[in-house]
């Protein structure tokens, strides 16, 4: 044997996963059609400057024109084309049965889920690096700034990411709905997207936007923790029942909980960090809420070899509805505590908020834990109601705006009415009072049924570790 | 008695109301074949899934070496190797690269990975297709392709979901070939298959599932034998089928096993060598034109349908 063949190849430093997957990507139609159409465009585009730098005549619209075109150009593979990818990276897996083998060696669920985001990533870099030239070349034709275009880039990138972890959190749900709702979404909010980012930078290059030292730490502390949730939603959704994934999607949600008051500290609006915070939040808490109930021994073991804090943590940290329910009332009564803390209850419309956020997130569990228990379709009943009573809000707003009549108060018993009205601000001062106690009501009860329908899983589990088994060899 | 390498303990797996897997038990040692067999929905692969961590037990126990598979479900992957009824094929993918993936996810280094897979490759005869792409390969290629993901650890435990299916006669004889040469190198091998006369050729054990229960454990020998003392007799006729069916019918110690174009195989029931001079007598004068009348041993499968008691196939 010689020594080139005992030593690690490049590929021993990546992970299995990310070499799988650019193998197969690099080859795949969909980059190789990204790759050429952006290259084109972007040769498309030059020919056009270099035209409109020849002609001194040229009016400034169609500059501007042409400088549109050029970010659409790079804008539609990276904030699109590329994201869209990850809903098959797991999905198209799990059907053809490929992922079940992977488990067995020893890649992790999580591993396997960064790996694809990664990969496709690594591919989305490829085109921002072939684009890198045309952006130079730009420069030299004159009339551009060549940091704000890297800066443009840059920002381009991590939305990139953003939106690519998302679509590999989606990637394991089946549903068509899910999916056509994000691309929708995504089509319509790709220009609004890419307009904050231009006007970010263009602002923050004349000094009229946000200070960049808030934004840039921000970006750096939450896109990780968003991304790695993402892989984790993604991870829980795949793994083998005995892999804990509630623990860390649980413990990133506290963290977003508990970096809040931190952003506030270096500079950022208490309520901008609240709602980025909660935000976070409600996505935490409706994948874990989502979670279906299937006790692993193992698991809830490894809390209970650890006494009674043990004991305690398994309540909030062990995969499942019941101990989500568990999990959503320590992060209310947490989050509310820093609220207050931050003074932010001294708003009737803050408290309001508050109070109408966790009645939002509970509301539809609920429900669905009362009136259809055993559903396997938790997540689609729970996003069809929220789309149902959001509809409702919306009819009845537009009503009351039409006939004069004030009709809010039929809707203060669901919280989500109420979380979208205060937040419009069209709930009258005079309305408040009402508002508030009807939703504190509201919220209460609905913890309440939650929490009650947990105590026969809790005392079932508990009976079953109870029950002596032999050891292992 | 060495220790058992598979231990299944009053195994459960419910599916809402169905209970899929209803109580099974079994033991098996280290280093034999043992065949699992059921038909369609008797809960062979559910059994087979739990056995390699894939699902879990709703009740009951599984331990590979000793190890349970719903609390050690890691080390239970090392020492067992899965391969299911369907591989997946990946796009875009070559024989070789499927197996250095594999190979890497296992955590070797190159050199090591190296070794491995040109001993997979070697054994299962895929190195003159390394390069081909995947989509492109036989059923038969697959399956040794899939044989050799399988192997690219070297698990102690080879639990394999009827990897015979869909292959043709070729393939399959190749694949049967493999099995045995595994079983040379001391694998314990669980494998389950609609071929059972295959079975009864490959496995020391035979394990009978009906149901979500077992219904036998023993050799194929046993098996054959244990089933009912019936004799088998194939009957051939000459024109059509439909006196000879009638005749059998009306005979309440015979009953059709196999209906044939040309005949039927019939198990006689409580009957003597002696008696089966007077059956040819009697389908003779009752004017059955019979053209061949053959005693035949009891295969597997008329155990299978005895055990089952399935009702006789229509006609072909």
């Amino acid at each position: 044997m010689t020594t080139t063949e005992t030593r690690s190849d490049f590929g021993d430093w990546l992970s299995p996963m990310l070499v799988k997957e650019l193998r197969q990507g690099m080859r795949s139609k969909i980059f190789m059609a990204a790759f050429y159409l952006t290259q084109l465009l972007m040769i498309l585009c030059v020919i056009f400057n270099l035209t409109a730098a020849s002609n001194s005549g040229m009016p400034g619209e169609l500059l501007d024109f042409l400088n549109g075109l050029f970010w659409f150009m790079i804008s539609v593979p990276l904030l699109f084309i590329m994201p869209i990818r990850g809903f098959g990276a797991l999905h198209g897996e799990m059907k053809t049965g490929t992922l079940e083998l992977v488990f067995l060696t020893r890649l992790s669920a999580w591993r396997i889920a960064a790996g694809k985001w990664t990969a496709i990533m690594v591919q989305t870099l490829l085109l921002v690096c072939a684009v890198l030239p045309y952006v130079v070349l730009r420069y030299f034709l004159g009339g551009v700034n060549m940091i704000e275009d890297l800066q443009s880039l840059l920002f381009l990138l991590l939305a990139s990411a953003a939106l690519t972890g998302i679509t590999i959190a989606m990637s394991p749900y089946e549903s068509k709905l899910l999916r056509a709702l994000f691309i929708f979404g995504l089509i319509f909010g790709l220009p609004f997207l890419v307009g904050i980012i231009f006007s970010y930078v263009a602002g923050s290059a004349r000094g009229s936007s946000l200070e960049p030292w808030p934004v840039y730490p921000g970006l750096a502390i939450f896109l990780p923790a968003f991304l790695m949730l993402c892989w984790e939603i993604a991870a829980s959704r795949i793994a083998p029942p005995a892999e804990n994934h509630a623990l860390r999607k649980r413990l990133l949600g506290l963290f977003f909980l508990l970096t809040a008051p931190v952003f506030v500290l270096i500079g950022i609006d208490a309520p901008v960090a609240s709602v980025a915070a909660f935000f976070f939040l409600a996505v935490v808490g409706i994948d874990a809420l989502a979670e279906p109930l299937i006790p692993v021994k193992s698991i809830d073991r490894f809390f209970f070899r650890h006494g009674v804090a043990g004991r305690v943590l398994s309540l909030f940290f062990t995969p499942g509805w019941v101990s989500a329910s568990w999990y959503v009332a320590l992060v209310a009564l947490l989050g509310g505590g820093l609220l207050a803390v931050q003074g932010q209850f001294d708003d009737d419309n803050q408290t309001l908020a508050y109070l109408a956020f966790f009645g939002a997130l509970l509301f539809p569990a609920a429900l669905i834990r009362l009136f259809k228990p055993s559903t396997k379709r938790f997540l689609g009943f729970y996003i069809g109601l929220q789309f149902f009573l959001s509809a409702v809000t919306l009819l009845i707003a537009m009503m009351s705006e039409l006939s004069g009549q004030p009709l809010f108060p039929w809707i203060c018993p669901i919280p989500i009415s109420v979380f979208l009205l205060n937040l419009v601000e069209l709930i009258k001062p005079d309305q408040t009072a009402q508002f508030l106690l009807v939703t504190a009501l509201v919220t209460t009860t609905c913890l309440g049924i939650l929490l009650a329908r947990t105590l026969t899983p809790l005392r079932d589990i508990r009976a079953a570790l109870a029950q002596p088994s032999l050891p292992d060899a | 008695m060495p220790d058992p390498i598979i231990q299944v303990e009053n195994l459960e797996r419910d599916f809402g109301n169905v209970k899929a897997v209803n109580g099974v038990s079994f033991e098996i040692e280290s280093g034999r074949v043992i065949g699992f067999i059921g038909a369609n929905g008797a809960g062979k692969t559910t059994t087979m899934r739990m056995m390699v961590t894939l699902d879990l037990p709703t009740a009951g126990t599984i331990r590979i070496g000793g190890m349970d598979v719903a609390d050690r479900p890691a080390e239970v992957r090392k020492r067992v190797g899965w391969m299911p009824d369907a591989y997946g094929a990946y796009d875009n993918m070559t024989v070789w690269e499927y197996l250095d993936f594999y190979g890497r996810a296992f955590g070797y280094k190159k050199a090591e990975r190296q070794r491995r897979i040109g001993a997979v490759m070697e054994f299962t005869d895929l190195a003159s297709i390394a390069d081909r792409p995947m989509d492109k390969l036989s059923k038969g290629m697959g399956q040794r392709l899939c044989l050799g993901r399988t192997l690219i650890h070297d698990p102690e435990v080879l639990v394999l979901d009827e990897p015979a299916a869909g292959l043709d006669p070729k393939a399959r004889i190749e694949f049967k070939n493999l099995v045995r040469l595994l079983a040379g190198h001391g694998k314990t091998i669980f494998i389950s298959s609609h071929i059972l006369s295959e079975l009864g050729e490959m496995c020391d054990q035979l394990i009978f599932i009906d149901a979500g229960r077992i219904v036998h454990q023993g050799t194929t020998e046993s098996l054959v034998q244990s089933h009912g003392a019936a004799m088998l007799v194939e009957i051939r006729v000459a024109g059509g089928t439909e006196a000879l069916f009638n005749w059998i019918a009306a005979n309440p110690v015979l009953e059709i096993t196999d209906r044939m174009k040309n005949g039927a195989r019939v198990k006689m029931v409580g009957g003597e060598t002696s008696d089966l001079s007077a059956m040819v007598r009697g389908l003779v004068l009752d004017g059955i034109e019979v053209s061949g009348f053959f005693k035949i041993e009891r295969r597997i499968e008329d155990a299978f349908v005895d055990m089952l008691k399935l009702p006789p196939p229509p006609m072909p």
